[in-house]
């Protein structure tokens, strides 16, 4: 039983309704999860600018294909799914620091809900911006 | 296009004001050191008085930018010893626009602020990934960066901003 919403930012919503294949497979395998488990089933938690946590999470879908998402009380926001081509970003981390080669991909994942639960940057779109990170999650 | 740069006698007089701004910064953030030390004997300070203290601060530095606001940067030099790596990570990071440089500048200089955003990154992780394992979350960080970035994350986060989606 589904106990959160799902809303679709208009290019999330285009963008799902044009997936085909495994992609879309997944995502119909993605959609009804979101909506029983909310941010448990939306991948990892995305860092900010400064290093503390994002708002968004990132849920990988066949190849290269992401589902970025945020929340509110009882809400999952997918806010864009879209294909992200990090290959060339890895290619040059690879060379110039020594890390990440190519394929490898992100390799910390922490997860979206956070150990608190969800959500450590504010409950609305308006706490988010008032609301400041209590802790780096890089610190652990 | 190359920047327009202040004279030497501009300069110096430039240099005397961010002294002298620099001077009176420092004999605030002192006095409010001072006022801190004797503060278990001294009522505690309102919100509204802590704020204004901070705002005072705040319009000193703003002065003292104002003043500084010459476009010359952080030589490559400089920037490797503040982040403590190499000067060819420091190109290499300018390459990848992890660092910003000057524009207009040579040989290439590194603008302050992308200097200090990148120090404070790098503090963090390395704090929490000693050795090289510190690389590894500037890896997510670089990763996560790079996907916020992309015109179909600002496209999607914009909307969600204005309130707009589709119920499913």
């Amino acid at each position: 039983m589904a106990s959160h919403r799902l809303r679709l930012t208009p290019s999330a919503d285009t963008a799902v309704s044009d997936l085909r294949g495994r992609p879309a497979a997944d995502w119909s395998r993605l959609e009804p999860e979101l909506k029983a488990q909310g941010c448990r089933a939306a991948g990892y938690r995305l860092l900010a600018a400064d290093g503390s946590w994002s708002a968004y999470c990132c849920k990988h879908l066949y190849g290269k294909w992401r589902v970025i998402s945020t929340f509110e009380p009882g809400i999952v926001w997918v806010i864009a799914v879209a294909e992200h081509d990090c290959a060339e970003l890895y290619k040059r981390l690879s060379h110039e620091l020594g890390i990440a080669g190519v394929g490898r991909g992100r390799e910390q994942k922490p997860a979206c809900c956070g150990e608190a639960g969800w959500p450590t940057t504010g409950t609305t779109r308006a706490g988010r911006a008032i609301t400041s990170v209590p802790h780096s999650p890089l610190r652990r | 296009m190359a920047a327009t740069l202040p004279k030497p006698r501009q300069l110096q007089r430039i240099a005397a004001l961010a002294h002298l701004d620099a001077e009176e910064l420092r004999i605030e953030i002192e006095n409010e050191q001072a006022t801190i030390n004797v503060a278990s004997d001294l009522p505690a300070l309102t919100l509204a008085e802590f704020s204004a203290r901070l705002d005072s601060l705040a319009r000193l530095t703003d002065r003292l930018l104002q003043t500084l606001d010459v476009p010359i940067g952080i030589t490559v030099e400089q920037a490797a010893e503040r982040l403590d790596v190499t000067t060819p990570t420091v190109r290499k990071w300018l390459k990848e626009g992890l660092l910003r440089r000057v524009e207009g500048r040579k040989p290439i200089e590194v603008d302050p602020r992308s200097l200090i955003e990148l120090q404070r990154v790098l503090a963090t992780v390395r704090v929490s990934f000693p050795a090289r394992q510190w690389s590894k979350a500037l890896s997510a960080y670089l990763h996560d960066r790079d996907l916020q970035g992309q015109a179909w994350f600002v496209k999607g986060r914009d909307e969600f901003e204005r309130g707009e989606f589709v119920e499913r």
